[in-house]
């Protein structure tokens, strides 16, 4: 069995999904059934336990045999990020945590400094921490270093739909680091999950290319899909490119 | 899209009505992909009417003698707020007249509020750094405050007392808002007292200058315009929505916002094409919902409809009534 390994976990699936911009509860609970991504992820904000009907984290802990994973959008500091983490231990009464930091509301780009830092205080505290990040390997390193169960390099800014961007720094991660690598935010259709995963992404997570979509349970379908099949390509061993025809190869008679 | 402000201006002042579906085509493609289908809702909570300023569109002026002037206590306020919460609100603007001598009361109404309410925003006078400074530690997550008007001679024409007297004290304080930490600026101006196009240019400038140096703020604008009396500047609602759907493609991010000012039918209509929080089931007389009677409203409300029946709307129309989008942990 492949098994995504994250901390001591292990999943048969390599998706996982985000909560947000759904029309309505009923069709991001259905959503997150068809497919049973390997974490679900649930930002602390929302969080409404006040008025248990309206609220999606009550709603996702009924469903049986899924993990969530809280995270701290709406954070801009380290210290907010901090306080939601436990917020979240408590809610979730699970380990793993998102980070997500954006001070800036316009591109939603992660605060490199106060993630890192944030990220060293929790790992320390026993918690599976999971940094969403911009596709930046020295940083990636830092967090392994660091104790982090795993980096989300972004394929592209949150909910924009742009695709894999930055596919040759996922690609430098990708080869360099030994906890799984997620590929975070960006992506707008299933074949470009399935390119992350053939550049030996660990899983894929998605939010804003579902819950969008026409068909949200259809299109979560379409990436577990094509995630499966990113997956199983890279695992088969992916042709080297060339740039040039094997028949033109120089002619190396003269060494024999 | 994203239009750069120097088409933003050009659109503006076109004149133009024709391609007006296609802005409100763009507007919606833009506010779904960075708000979903979430709709953000709040409400007002109105606790003093005095006032010092002499505005001619407010009910609350000084030169209104017919009004019935009131503060509530803290213990009062602390009511309403319970009778909110328990409806299922999260977050609330509390709002005074522009009396000064309210700020204390403004401040412990924060700190009471913060028992109840996940986001607590304030719509004052004008305030100085320091005031503004107390604000923030005692847990306010925005400021609202509206220029009202920009263009300065018309401005000293109607704001002849009081604090709000003084333009450049008013102008500069979303500065002092933002200087003083405090994480949300809700901006705007009256639209139905100066040239809606210079003004809607003059907002657009000043937010722009703005979010360059305080770039890791919540920004947010509001449309109010004056419906209940009759104004030299009257804007029709194409107008409003062009300048709405354009605000849309200038700045993608930032929350927009439509008060229950409003008819049911134009704020029903811009859901999503642009706008992306509104009140619901608003009172704007002091004591409002306590359901004391003797109170006047600072401007009529035109959607009366209760928080069940706004979020009723929103579902039927496919959009998710969000009431929680914040966490205490903020402040």
């Amino acid at each position: 069995m492949d098994l995504l390994k994250i901390g001591d976990y292990e999943f048969n699936t390599r998706l996982l999904l985000g909560t947000g911009k759904y029309s309505s509860i009923d069709i991001m609970i259905e959503t997150v059934k068809a497919v049973k991504p390997a974490l679900i992820t649930v930002a602390l904000k929302r969080v409404n336990i006040d008025n248990p009907d309206e609220d999606i984290f009550i709603a996702l802990q009924n469903i049986e045999d899924i993990i969530l994973m809280p995270n701290t959008a709406g954070a801009k500091t380290a210290e907010e990020a901090y306080k939601l983490a436990h917020i979240g231990k408590e809610l979730s009464g699970e380990r793993f945590v998102k980070i997500e930091i954006h001070p800036d509301t316009e591109y939603l780009l992660p605060d490199a400094i106060e993630t890192f830092n944030v990220c060293k205080k929790l790992t320390r505290e026993g918690f599976y921490v999971m940094p969403y990040i911009n596709a930046d390997l020295v940083l990636a390193r830092r967090l392994e270093e660091i104790g982090c169960v795993s980096v989300m390099p972004l394929a592209a800014p949150i909910g924009s739909g742009r695709g894999l961007l930055t596919y040759e720094f996922i690609q430098m991660i990708t080869d360099k680091l030994n906890i799984p690598v997620i590929v975070d935010a960006g992506l707008k259709s299933p074949s470009e999950a399935a390119a992350a995963m053939e550049l030996g992404a660990a899983a894929i997570l998605v939010n804003t290319a579902v819950a969008l979509s026409e068909n949200p349970i259809a299109m979560a379908k379409a990436f577990d899909m094509a995630v499966t099949a990113g997956r199983k390509a890279y695992k088969a061993g992916i042709i080297d490119t060339v740039s040039h025809a094997r028949a033109s190869s120089p002619n190396l008679d003269f060494l024999l | 899209m994203k239009i750069t402000l120097k088409k933003f201006k050009q659109l503006i002042e076109d004149n133009d009505f024709s391609y007006l579906d296609e802005l409100a085509f763009e507007a919606r493609l833009i506010t779904e992909k960075y708000f979903g289908k979430n709709i953000d809702i709040y409400i007002p909570v109105y606790i003093s009417n005095f006032c010092t300023n002499d505005c001619i569109y407010c009910n609350f002026s000084i030169n209104n003698n017919k009004i019935k002037r009131q503060r509530l206590t803290l213990n009062e306020i602390e009511k309403e707020f319970i009778i909110l919460k328990n409806k299922g609100f999260k977050e609330i603007l509390i709002l005074s007249g522009g009396d000064e001598k309210d700020f204390e009361l403004v401040l412990n109404s924060v700190l009471r509020a913060k028992k109840y309410f996940d986001k607590i925003g304030i719509e004052i006078f004008s305030c100085s750094l320091e005031q503004y400074k107390k604000l923030k530690a005692a847990g306010v997550a925005y400021v609202t405050i509206y220029q009202e008007c920009y263009n300065k001679k018309i401005y000293n024409s109607i704001h002849r007392s009081g604090n709000k007297s003084n333009y450049y004290f008013r102008y500069n304080s979303p500065a002092r808002v933002l200087k003083a930490g405090i994480r949300g600026i809700g901006m705007g101006v009256l639209y139905g007292i100066s040239d809606p196009i210079s003004e809607t240019i003059a907002l657009a400038e000043h937010i722009s200058y703005l979010r360059k140096i305080y770039w890791d703020r919540d920004f947010s604008i509001s449309f109010p315009r004056i419906r209940d009396r009759k104004t030299d500047y009257y804007i029709p609602d194409k107008l409003l929505a062009k300048i709405i759907f354009l605000f849309r493609l200038l700045f993608n991010d930032i929350t927009l916002n439509l008060s229950t000012r409003e008819s049911s039918k134009f704020r029903d209509g811009m859901l999503g094409l642009g706008i992306n929080k509104i009140s619901a089931e608003s009172s704007t007389k002091v004591g409002g919902y306590l359901k004391k009677q003797s109170g006047q409203d600072q401007f009529l409300i035109s959607d009366t409809r209760n928080l069940k029946a706004i979020k009723q709307t929103l579902k039927n129309k496919g959009y998710f009534p969000v009431l929680k989008d914040y966490s205490a942990v903020f402040n």
